[in-house]
């Protein structure tokens, strides 16, 4: 046999074998990291937040997102309270002072009234008697805009005399701007007010000079990117890919 | 000469037993079933067809393989590992299955590293006091 005709042959042979592998897509199961199956409720019971907001009403906010998220990725049944319980009770404990402006010492004992109140395993136990023993879902939440301006390091190419390219260093000054958002979520048994889990996620995301993007945009861009960690708590995730399968 | 050629043959044939024929002939069938029906999203089916063919042709790396991804899939990872390596073991030079073993494992150190992370429960008291204040928690930073 001519060596063509051979090639042609071993390529022929390479091809059939390559195009009748076959690449599937596959869905690994990942375990919730939390035992939720004795729970039939779930009440978003509001956070603790800074006292004074930058632009967003983050805990209402992140009531609504959390209840609409669990409303789709889990079995149980999402409790609607007209006005973040924990928030309400903190409305209680925390009376302002008399100045109009918010002082650096109000932060503090607003911060401090929170802490107490997630802390409080008897008043977590009457909400979950009030509400017929749910998971509870609360915690802190701090949404930060920072300011990120300074200069970068940039190269790029230029002609010198003798036309040779060259590639030019420099630093530029960049006006840049970043949002965090940190969230610690608490999970508590709403029949005993005890913490079953607690986690934290911080997520951040900078915008260069151009980008013109309000707080609550990139709000949502955190929390979307937050959201699927937070349900791999309560509900089994699965993890995408594709293998290859061989006949 | 023409003598040994003979002998030679005879040989060849006797080895190749029938039965061993028709299991690998048999093994084949089932694979291709379960590619089939894999593709198809039914994988306890696939799964099925691949450990027949597995039982019937230990030798066929590519049985081993589909295993593999079958019991991934379905969250055995254990003995999807197993199922890949004997592949391996079988056809080491097989750029598919090298493929899958990698991505195989890239997936399992992801899901362990979380695992670990997510390892250390809450401290828990016994018989818990609902009016005692939420005691130390888990915190697993990002």
């Amino acid at each position: 046999m001519s060596s063509p005709v051979r090639f042609l042959g071993l390529a022929a042979l390479i091809a059939s074998g390559c195009a009748s592998a076959l690449e599937v897509p596959i869905e690994t199961p990942l375990k919730s990291k939390l035992d939720v199956s004795k729970f039939r409720r779930v009440l978003v019971a509001g956070f603790v937040t800074d006292l004074v907001d930058d632009g967003i009403d983050l805990s209402p906010e992140t009531s609504r997102l959390l209840q609409n998220q669990l409303r789709s990725a889990s079995k149980l049944q999402v409790l609607e309270p007209d006005r973040p319980p924990l928030n309400q009770e903190l409305a209680k404990a925390f009376k302002p002072s008399e100045d109009v402006r918010v002082t650096r010492e109000d932060r503090d004992r607003y911060r401090a009234a929170g802490e107490r109140i997630l802390g409080d395993g008897a008043f977590w136990r009457k909400l979950g008697e009030e509400y017929q023993n749910p998971l509870i879902v609360t915690g802190k939440l701090a949404f930060e805009e920072q300011n990120r301006a300074g200069f970068q390091q940039e190269s790029s190419l230029a002609r010198d005399n003798r036309g040779r390219v060259r590639e030019v260093r420099g630093n530029r000054y960049a006006e840049r701007k970043a949002f965090t958002l940190s969230a610690d979520f608490s999970f508590i048994d709403g029949s005993t007010g005890r913490l079953l889990h607690k986690e934290r996620f911080s997520e951040e995301v900078v915008y260069g000079e151009e980008q013109k993007v309000s707080p609550l945009s990139s709000y949502f861009e955190l929390m979307d990117r937050l959201l699927p960690n937070f349900l791999g708590v309560i509900s089994p995730q699965k993890i995408r890919g594709t293998r290859v399968l061989i006949p | 000469m023409t003598r040994f050629r003979f002998l030679l043959a005879t040989c060849l044939l006797l080895s190749v037993s029938p039965a061993h024929a028709d299991d690998t002939k048999d093994a084949k069938k089932e694979i291709a079933f379960g590619i089939n029906v894999a593709r198809r999203g039914l994988w306890h089916e696939a799964r099925f067809r691949f450990e027949r063919a597995a039982a019937k042709n230990p030798d066929s790396a590519s049985a081993f393989n589909n295993l593999g991804v079958t019991l991934e899939q379905q969250g055995e990872f254990e003995k999807a590992r197993a199922a890949y390596e004997r592949a391996l073991q079988l056809e080491p030079k097989n750029l598919s299955i090298q493929q899958n073993y990698d991505l195989f494992r890239e997936a399992d150190e992801k899901r362990n590293r979380k695992l670990k992370k997510d390892a250390t429960p809450p401290k828990a008291t016994p018989t818990p006091d609902p009016a005692a204040p939420i005691g130390p928690a888990v915190e697993t930073v990002r």
